[in-house]
């Protein structure tokens, strides 16, 4: 892991000589060579080999330094006894797709899977294990089908194989029951498969028509197309426009006029007047322009529903929880499900795993990391007979436990349901497509009324037809579009630069924002400390030794930095410690007097400011240097709240002490808005922040990462997650940003704003287009071939403004670089 | 003109056949994933016997 620590840029000429064949990375301290190729790790060099081995040598020339480094996540090596709980029976039937005597098939989620190598590798794995029938990738989701030899291999081999290729699937507490695949894509294909099929051919069938002929042909009066139009617009008026009746109907029900309900109307207006001019009055009818009207219509929808598959935006905290835990019963370890263990266990936590229940400590040291949890980043040290809770990550060594309570009774699970009563219900916009409809759908049949009465007094003949052209013509299908086009594509915009929302109605949520708030660690800071860098002259070996003395004893994260930084045995001990939480530490070590910490703690003089963290070392009162740490802030955090600034209210909230208040305070405050920080918040407090503020009229967006701010994002207008990686875990969003793409923030913010601009015109634009055919209505002449022109002109035309205009103002916010 | 009507019917036969087929590979799975086949079919097929590509269980 520590060689995996990127070096900065001024020595990249030296790293293109020396990169890892395998994963890519630098090779640092613990690279390995084999004559012809470099590795940054024997992890590396083992997949390397065994690749080799079976003839997969394919592997490094589909893709660029294809492979995943084989041990990122908890495990350091593979040990298959870890898998054991998988050959349980109640386990393993849960995770089969199906079993039967000699064939079984399992569908694993693989977040690492990320390039052409990794499909063909996978697909490959019965070179490496004869027992693997056949395997399926499936790239989008990031899963894995594999059909085996249930009977020859037990799954805790199969998923071992895995493991040590680098491609170690996700069993998480919540994986275990696993989703059906969701299929409503396919009602949605077929829809607009069978539409489009009607849509086509009944325009062609009208042509005759559209160019003046009465009558084609002999048989039935010539009227023979007209009738099998009718036949064909079947299929659509009942199968494809199915969802604008349910939709109409379920808004109806609960007293809301949403924008199905004018399509709903037009849609069946339109096909009992067609109908009734086909059969009754030997006429044309307007199925044409029915049929074009749901096909767009339905395509509007397939664009609107823009998915995120290899996203869980909904993860709960059982996501967070191991699915096996190590227990040991008279001296012996076994691997059982979580879900079996009970008080009284006694269980074997391994550095870097995570506490699974409330616990009392038996055997060992525990230095436990709870910034998941509470947001706190500074590790908790605690010995036996301390209780710890479930959540935390030991970092330090191995540990013996005994649970106290279930792990469903913990404090983690029990915060989880208490969030989930206080936040039952968060204010939203409604969307602005059914705002204008409440006011659209009664303006249109009062129109109709209107025009019914004046027809009457006038001319009783065209009653009927004036009424019905009126809500056939404004009937909003280019209204309808407009959104989810606008939306659709900013959407898919926002995916490219790193934003995924979970679906595109949050873009509207997002543009209603007045107040943001951020949570600290995780969010505006990295949660991984960068390799520190010497600055002074070189220490010798005994001078390391001395510091590493001394950081031993702390529990700073720097000092943890440093000491693996040092990475050096060192037999010496530090007497009198003595630390001071934000100045430093000192220790005597070897009868030297060693400091380590602010430059106003070992007495240099001060710098000019510069980004990053200078800890200093000083021995014998002698500063001999410093090491520089990266700053722990995103990249551009300053640019990014000065222009965020602007327009929104900022909040910070966060679950760390109040050390890093001036620091923060001079990001945060500034003249133009106010803002607020707020320190030594626990999820509670960030959560009844939310409420509160949401409550004073604030639209409130939450930025956060961990499950400490699970509340507070559940409450808040939209919530937003920062990851590292879109596979590491976190909480339930509206969406996932990119660690990557959080400079991009304002810029996205900004752009949502704008797209509710082009929403806002196209509506607009769609309103001159039915004013336009209202002409025509009310004066009751309004022919199938205007009409049949004059909607898919609307539509397409809105269309094309929604996605154009979308995708300019993206351009301009320099989204789609 | 009444050839007309025949080559009607003919074609929407001939179409609605598309149609159907369309609607069986929907059914049958072949577009929920569209992302894995394009990547999948530039690999290498290779050529000692073991047919890697061909005999997968797709469901």
């Amino acid at each position: 892991m520590k060689a995996m620590a990127k070096q900065t840029l001024n020595n990249k000429s030296l790293a293109e000589e020396n990169i890892c064949i395998h994963c890519g990375d630098l090779c640092g301290t613990k690279k390995v060579s084999d004559g012809e190729a470099l590795f940054c790790c024997a992890g590396c060099h083992t997949v390397y080999t065994l690749l080799h081995q079976s003839g997969l040598g394919t592997y490094y020339t589909l893709d660029d330094k294809p492979g995943v480094k084989p041990g990122v996540r908890p495990g350091p090596k593979v040990d298959q006894s870890r898998f054991d709980y998988l050959d349980k029976p109640s386990v393993r039937e849960r995770l089969l797709d199906f079993d039967n005597s000699d064939m079984g098939r399992i569908t694993f989620s693989i977040p690492q899977i990320h390039c052409s190598s990794c499909i063909w590798l996978l697909e490959n794995l019965f070179k490496i294990e004869p027992r693997v029938h056949s395997t399926v990738v499936n790239f989008q989701k990031r899963r894995v089908s594999i059909m085996f030899d249930s009977q020859a291999l037990a799954l805790s081999e199969l998923v071992a194989v895995l493991a040590s290729l680098g491609y170690e699937p996700e069993l998480m507490m919540s994986s275990l029951d696993s989703d059906r695949p969701d299929k409503s894509f396919r009602t949605l294909y077929a829809q607009i498969a069978i539409s489009g099929f009607c849509f086509g051919n009944v325009m062609l069938l009208s042509f005759p028509h559209y160019l003046g002929l009465e009558s084609v042909g002999e048989l039935w009066d010539g009227r023979f197309f007209d009738y099998l139009k009718a036949l064909l617009s079947l299929p659509v008026i009942f199968f494809g426009a199915m969802n604008f009746y349910l939709s109409a109907w379920r808004g109806l029900k609960h007293r809301q006029i949403n924008m199905d309900l004018p399509i709903a109307i037009g849609i069946v207006v339109l096909s009992l007047r067609s109908f009734y001019e086909i059969f009754i009055e030997s006429s044309p009818g307007y199925l044409d322009s029915l049929c074009a009207l749901v096909f767009l219509l339905l395509l509007g929808r397939l664009f609107q529903k823009k998915t995120y598959d290899w996203i869980a935006f909904d993860r709960d905290y059982r996501a967070y929880l191991p699915v096996a835990v190590t227990k040991i019963s008279d001296g012996q370890e076994s691997t059982i499900p979580l879900e079996d263990s009970k008080p009284g266990d006694r269980l074997l936590i391994r550095g870097q795993e995570i506490i699974p229940a409330d616990s009392v400590i038996i055997k060992g040291q525990a230095l436990i990391n709870y910034a998941f949890v509470t947001g706190e980043s500074d590790p908790v040290r605690a010995v036996s007979g301390d209780r710890i809770y479930a959540g935390g990550r030991q970092i330090g060594e191995a540990l013996e436990i005994e649970i106290t309570s279930e792990p469903s009774r913990s404090y983690l699970f029990q915060l989880w349901e208490e969030i989930e009563q206080v936040v039952t219900n968060r204010s939203t916009v409604s969307s602005i497509a059914n705002r204008v409809s409440k006011y659209f759908t009664p303006t249109v049949i009062g129109l109709a009324l209107l025009s019914a009465i004046y027809w009457w007094f006038y001319n009783p003949d065209l009653i009927w037809a004036a009424a019905s052209s009126v809500l056939i013509v404004a009937c909003p299908c280019a209204l309808a579009l407009s959104s989810p086009f606008a939306l659709g594509s900013a959407q898919r915009l926002m995916g490219k630069a790193g934003v995924y929302l979970r679906d595109s109605a949050v873009i509207e949520q997002m543009a209603s924002l007045t107040t943001l708030v951020f949570d600290k660690t995780g969010t505006i800071t990295r949660s991984t400390i960068e390799e520190p860098q010497w600055h002074g002259p070189t220490l010798t070996a005994q001078q390391k030794s001395y510091v590493l003395a001394l950081v031993r004893q702390s529990i700073h994260p720097l000092s943890v930095a440093l000491r693996q930084h040092l990475d050096c045995e060192s037999d010496l001990t530090a007497i009198e410690f003595l630390e001071e939480l934000g100045k430093g530490t000192q220790a005597t070590v070897d009868n030297h007097k060693i400091r380590v910490g602010s430059p106003a703690w070992v007495g240099a003089s001060e710098l000019p400011e510069g980004i990053g963290m200078r800890v200093y070392v000083a021995i014998d009162d002698q500063v001999t240097g410093y090491y520089l740490f990266d700053s722990r802030h995103r990249p551009g955090l300053a640019e990014l709240l000065k222009s965020l600034r602007k327009y929104y209210k900022l909040v910070l909230l966060s679950g760390d002490n109040e050390s890093e208040r001036s620091n923060m305070s001079k990001l945060f405050e500034k003249e133009e808005k106010e803002s607020e920080l707020l320190f030594n918040q626990s999820p509670y407090d960030k959560l009844n922040k939310i409420v509160s503020l949401e409550q004073d009229g604030e639209a409130v967006g939450m930025i956060g990462d961990g499950l400490n701010d699970a509340g507070a994002l559940k409450a808040a207008r939209i919530g937003l997650t920062i990851v590292e990686e879109s596979s590491s875990f976190s909480p339930a969003s509206d969406g996932v940003v990119d660690a990557r793409s959080f400079e991009l923030l304002p810029n996205i913010l900004i752009f949502s704003r704008d797209t509710m601009k082009v929403i806002k015109a196209s509506i607009a634009l769609s309103f001159v287009y039915n004013l336009v055919g209202l002409g025509f209505a009310i004066q009751g002449n309004l022919s199938p071939l205007i009409a049949a022109i004059l909607m898919p002109i609307s539509s397409v035309s809105v269309v094309l403004f929604a996605t154009v205009a979308t995708r300019y103002y993206a351009r301009v916010r320099g989204l789609n670089s | 003109m009444n050839v007309i009507v025949l080559l009607v019917v003919c074609s929407l036969i001939v179409a609605l056949g598309f149609l159907l087929c369309f609607l069986k590979a929907l059914k049958q799975g072949q577009f929920d994933d569209l992302d894995t086949p394009p990547i999948r079919m530039l690999f290498e097929s290779e050529s000692d016997g073991t047919n890697s590509s061909n005999d997968r269980g797709e469901k």
